[in-house]
């Protein structure tokens, strides 16, 4: 019987979207039932909450300190290991369809294969391998590229181009006319990178990405290996889902988050705790990082706008969980239904109003860390559902899908397959979870490590533009879920403190040397 | 406020080893892997990217004693962009080479200053490999 895996991401998606993790606004019924008769993992974390240090975490096995991309913009280098390569070389028929993002999208000098193979439309690029075999890139037989709208040179891009002209113009434009993260609003609220968007949906990329996968699956036959990496660039800002759409929720009827304080004193107070490019941020004084709109400032967000992002945001969760349902069909008709392992996760997650911030950034709470994540294995191996509380990481996956296909561990991972369950979990050392984030962007720096054990979070930060050797951040969130009350310099907290540096001093990799250059905004 | 971006190389070779390679403005194609051609006329550097992008730039510096390029490129997305190349001798064998880029808007910095680090990368191993 022939091994198939089907690795399902989507860009920037908090846990708390799909049903089975208690969301209300998206109705995720595929997704929901994969949970249910699959692993569904309720602490996995990213090493990196930005997109292209994650991404390389996802394809080698490997924490950002090790592969290298240690901020967006910076490019994974062309031979880094890629567990793709190791299932090309078993044989597996191998493809990326949708947002890859291992290498920079801001590339007008074509550098990079990605932005190459959509610019010569072609889907494929061979390119030294690790171990210094020559072979398809990063291990990809197929690329078909997309990202969050019309612009840039991808294979998306190129095809609504060539195809439906008269479509480009309708999306709202990711970057303003300095490359900027664009700070313009819109919709019915004035909400930043929010726009009501003209395309039809099936000319929008979360249909184009199930497409397209759907054609590559055509070609497989029933005895051929296959690993399918189906990448929707959503629900990733801008928030511009197609308007025929919008009927499925009104964001008039949306409650506000439970981590958005609506009171703006109180919301200050806790901004005030933390360490001060929070409230920095929040207030206009400092944007550390390319991946929030320059020109926009935290604090002016209203209730309403918040409203119409969650709104649009689960719109485009739906339309996801629907195309994710189209290609499962086409699967099941192929009758590879029980021998196919599926996963569906995503790069990191967005704030979503907590705080009274959006997007993403160097903030290390569940917002950005706590993501979904559901492995359905084949049916054929009679795996039991389960839910899994200990923590994992994106860094697990690579692993998982050696395990999968049967092949050996790579010794360059630092990961471990995925747990089946908490006994599992507790028997091979799940216990902790760890993030990094470095930026130094323009004059302002941010480096910081965080770890995740026993329903507490700590975060430590080096000196830097806003920080000092001795600022962190400490949540127990048993008694605090929404990370409100800072406990680091609290003294009856000192102990969980001490202890959680040090094993996360005693367990994070040096950081590669010299560091890779930043080529690119992202 | 202008971007800022600064790639730089700490070189196994002599100033003027570096310099024979880098020094002539009209060479920049050989030793930068993102351009296809390159020409001098008079203080004007014409630049063709192998993605295809023509464009000018202004030569303002060419300084073989002090070992420096400096340059403007014409460009209608960029209100401002000088391009500093500078090597530096830090010993009868070593030197430090150094290509910084200024531009408004900032992000054009990064853009822009993408094919300076990679041609310092191809300046390497063309004095590794004795090119």
């Amino acid at each position: 019987m022939a091994k198939r895996i089907l690795f399902i991401t989507t860009d920037q998606q908090r846990y708390d979207t799909l049903g089975c993790n208690g969301g209300i606004y998206s109705r995720t019924p595929t997704l929901d039932a994969l949970a249910a008769s699959g692993i569904r993992y309720e602490r996995a974390h990213p090493q990196s909450v930005v997109c292209m240090p994650s991404r390389a975490t996802m394809i080698t096995g490997q924490y950002p300190s090790t592969h290298g991309v240690w901020m967006n913009g910076v490019s994974l280098p062309i031979d880094a290991p890629s567990v793709v390569e190791e299932l090309s070389r078993a044989g597996f028929a191998t493809s990326l369809i949708g947002k890859a993002h291992f290498e920079p999208y801001v590339d007008p000098f074509a550098a990079f294969p990605e932005t190459l193979m959509a610019t010569s439309q072609t889907h494929e690029h061979l390119d030294p391998w690790y171990d210094g075999t020559i072979g398809p890139h990063r291990g990809f037989d197929y690329m078909a590229t997309a990202a969050h709208g019309s612009a840039g040179p991808l294979h998306y891009s190129r095809w609504l181009a060539a195809e439906h002209p008269e479509a480009v113009g309708m999306f709202y434009p990711t970057l303003d006319g300095n490359l900027e993260v664009n700070a313009a609003g819109g919709g019915d609220t004035g909400a930043v990178q929010v726009a009501n968007n003209a395309i039809p949906r099936e000319w929008y990329h979360t249909d184009w990405v199930a497409d397209q996968t759907m054609g590559w699956l055509t070609d497989r036959s029933d005895e051929e290996d296959w690993f399918c990496w189906m990448s929707f660039p959503d629900p990733h800002h801008p928030w511009d889902p197609p308007s025929s759409e919008l009927g499925r929720i009104n964001w008039r009827d949306i409650d506000l988050p439970a981590g958005y304080i609506e009171d703006v004193a109180q919301r200050e107070a806790v901004l005030g705790q933390k360490p001060r490019h929070w409230m920095q941020w929040y207030e206009g004084s400092l944007v550390s990082n390319f991946e929030a709109p320059l020109e926009w400032v935290p604090a002016t967000l209203t209730a309403d706008q918040l409203r119409e992002v969650t709104a649009k945001n689960a719109i485009e969760i739906e339309l996801i969980d629907e195309a994710v349902a189209r290609v499962l069909a086409q699967i099941a008709l192929r009758g590879w239904d029980d021998d196919l392992d599926i996963f569906f996760t995503t790069d990191h997650g967005e704030l979503g109003g907590d705080f009274g911030l959006m997007f993403k950034g160097p903030y290390h709470v569940d917002g950005l860390m706590r993501l979904p994540l559901i492995w359905r294995p084949a049916p054929s191996r009679n795996v039991t559902a389960q839910v899994v509380t200990k923590p994992v990481g994106l860094i697990d996956l690579a692993p998982t899908f050696l395990s999968v296909a049967g092949l050996p561990d790579a010794s360059w991972m630092e990961g471990k397959s995925l747990p089946v369950h908490d006994e599992d979990a507790q028997q091979r050392g799940f216990d902790s979870v760890l993030t990094e984030w470095d930026s130094e962007l323009f004059g302002v720096d941010v480096h910081l490590r965080t770890i995740t054990r026993d329903n507490w979070t700590c975060s430590i930060y080096a000196p830097g533009t806003s920080h000092e050797e001795h600022d962190g951040e400490l949540y127990n969130m048993n008694d605090d879920p929404l990370q409100q009350v800072n406990l680091f310099h609290d003294p009856s907290a000192k102990g969980h403190r001490d202890s959680l540096i040090e094993e996360l001093r005693r367990s994070m990799p040096p950081m590669r040397s010299p560091l890779l250059a930043v080529v690119a905004p992202v | 406020m202008l971007g800022s971006v600064r790639h730089s190389k700490v070189l196994a070779f002599s100033a003027p080893r570096v310099w024979e390679i880098i020094g002539d403005p009209a060479d920049l194609a050989k030793w930068i892997p993102d351009f296809a051609s390159c020409s001098v006329e008079g203080t004007t550097r014409t630049l063709t990217t192998k993605s295809g992008l023509t464009f000018d730039e202004e030569l303002l510096v060419v300084d073989p004693v002090t070992r420096r390029i400096q340059y403007e490129l014409k460009l209608p997305i960029a209100r401002f962009h000088r391009g500093t190349l500078d090597v530096v001798a830090t010993g009868e064998n070593s030197c430090v080479v150094s290509y910084a880029t200024e531009c408004d808007p900032r992000i054009m910095a990064l853009v822009i200053g993408a094919p300076t680090y990679r041609g310092l990368v191809e300046l390497e191993r063309q004095l590794n490999e004795g090119e």
